[in-house]
């Protein structure tokens, strides 16, 4: 596959959100505002993209019979690296984030990357697609996390955005946005609208129900 | 050879194990200072503030109290043989738990206690900025009795070990309205450029009314009792059975280096 392609397609074509539907349950946790779904963006890039060059390089040496712990141990150390990083100049926002940082461990993206990909394919595609993956679920963390702060707080990054009305303004903030179910709704439209332009995401049934005219006929 | 024989695989994982091991720990090693300084933010926003480190009354982001404290060096001084000591892990040590520790404090004779404190502890943590071995600012704890309660704060002075450049008193529990009128910036921006000591060592720093510089700050109308227990406990800890003979010490050779 081009180099082109392999950045390019988890953004839309293959997105690890909406077509893969893996790590959804980050999604749903940090998205209650702008600034931890950037952060937590950043650091799943950052991840991703660490452990899929690493296992790339070390793909013809890793043994098969325990390249799975292998492939957990660099990603585990990698996680640690970055949450070490945001305690020491983000405390507030690692704070927010609390456990979800270290959970990036168990996100189904990064080891479906690693295992999947880096495995068989050479150092910089592998890279390519850490980082096109990373992107791939921030492209859909900052909308979710954009609407749930503007309409939730009324804020965006923590600028006023729509006036409240305990601050003399018109807007009262919907809660239900703050909630975690909002980012399922918010999702479910993503990828309604994701798939009503790309037709071709959409699943066939895996299989169909007989009418009951024909049940009748036989 | 195959990747799957035993030695191999033992090979690869210690590998790996060990690089992710160096890798991690020198992360944590670089960062933990850092982290540490984010952990105890308030207390080490009031050190930053007392060291008079930053322009008066700017509000200091927290990252920039951070960046400023880790330059700091803290060392514990033994007050019975004025020197720097290193008997003490200064991140564990409790300075107001030893103070009324027998084990930990020393009496205070009566006829020095002006702060009214009864004993103190025998350990003190310092802030030190030193600009290679020598030491520019000195952030030294005080405390002591004001009308109602203890009186806590930090007195940093320059160089000269004598020259005021800022305090922060950071917990009382006078009146309020009236005694805490002692955490107010413009009389604690009047204490800066004060002086401890005249030319011949003997302590002239005093709270009055009608202050004269460079040896005296004015006293606060209506909270005098407040205003003079500050100064009497900054008399007690720059006097002979506080830091004053550290500080004579210091003034003659001006670096950090000795008493390790």
């Amino acid at each position: 596959m081009p180099y082109r392609r392999t950045f390019l397609d988890p953004l839309i074509t293959t997105n690890p959100i909406t077509v893969q539907i893996l790590g959804l349950c980050s999604a749903l946790a940090v998205t209650s505002s702008l600034l931890p779904a950037l952060i937590m963006s950043a650091a799943v890039i950052a991840v991703l993209a660490f452990s899929n060059v690493t296992v790339s390089l070390m793909r013809t040496v890793i043994p098969r019979n325990i390249r799975l712990i292998l492939q957990m141990t660099l990603i585990a150390s990698a996680v640690i690296v970055v949450d070490e990083i945001l305690k020491a100049f983000a405390p507030d926002v690692s704070r927010t984030l609390s456990v979800f940082v270290g959970l990036i461990i168990t996100n189904c993206i990064v080891l479906s990357r690693v295992e999947a990909f880096a495995m068989q394919n050479d150092v910089r595609s592998s890279f390519l697609d850490g980082i096109g993956n990373g992107l791939g679920y921030s492209l859909i963390l900052i909308p979710v996390a954009s609407v749930r702060e503007i309409f939730g707080s009324g804020t965006l990054l923590g600028y006023p955005l729509l006036p409240l009305v305990s601050e003399g303004g018109w807007y009262t903030p919907n809660e239900l946005f703050l909630l975690s179910p909002s980012a399922f709704f918010i999702i479910g439209l993503l990828i309604w609208w994701i798939r009503a332009r790309h037709s071709e995401q959409v699943e066939q049934p895996g299989y169909t129900l007989h009418s009951q005219e024909d049940q009748e006929v036989a | 050879m195959s990747k799957d024989t035993l030695g191999r695989t033992l090979l690869v994982a210690t590998g790996v194990a060990l690089g992710c091991a160096l890798m991690v720990s020198t992360t944590v090693y670089f960062l933990r200072p850092i982290q540490l300084a984010y952990a105890d933010l308030e207390r080490n926003r009031i050190v930053v503030e007392a060291a008079g480190l930053a322009p008066a009354a700017s509000e200091l982001s927290d990252r920039a109290v951070v960046a400023l404290f880790v330059d700091l060096q803290v060392r514990i001084v033994d007050l019975e043989t004025d020197q720097f000591t290193d008997d003490v892990d200064p991140q564990l040590y409790d300075q107001r738990a030893a103070s009324n520790d027998p084990e930990m404090s020393v009496a205070i004779p009566e006829q020095l206690d002006l702060a009214r404190l009864g004993s103190r502890a025998r350990y003190v943590p310092v802030y030190l900025r030193v600009e290679g071995e020598r030491i520019e600012r000195i952030v030294l704890p005080v405390h002591g009795q004001g009308m109602w309660s203890t009186i806590y704060g930090y007195l940093s002075l320059e160089s000269d070990f004598n020259t005021i450049t800022g305090i922060r008193i950071y917990e009382h529990g006078e009146t309020a309205g009236i005694g805490d009128r002692i955490q107010a910036p413009v009389w604690q921006a009047e204490w800066i450029g004060r002086r401890l000591y005249d030319n011949d060592g003997e302590l002239r720093f005093r709270i009055a009314r009608n202050a004269t510089p460079p040896f005296e700050v004015d006293s606060i109308s209506g909270a005098s009792v407040t205003a003079e227990g500050v100064g009497n406990l900054v008399r007690y800890w720059l006097g002979e059975h506080g830091y004053g003979p550290l500080l004579t010490r210091l003034r003659a050779s001006g670096t950090a280096a000795e008493g390790q």
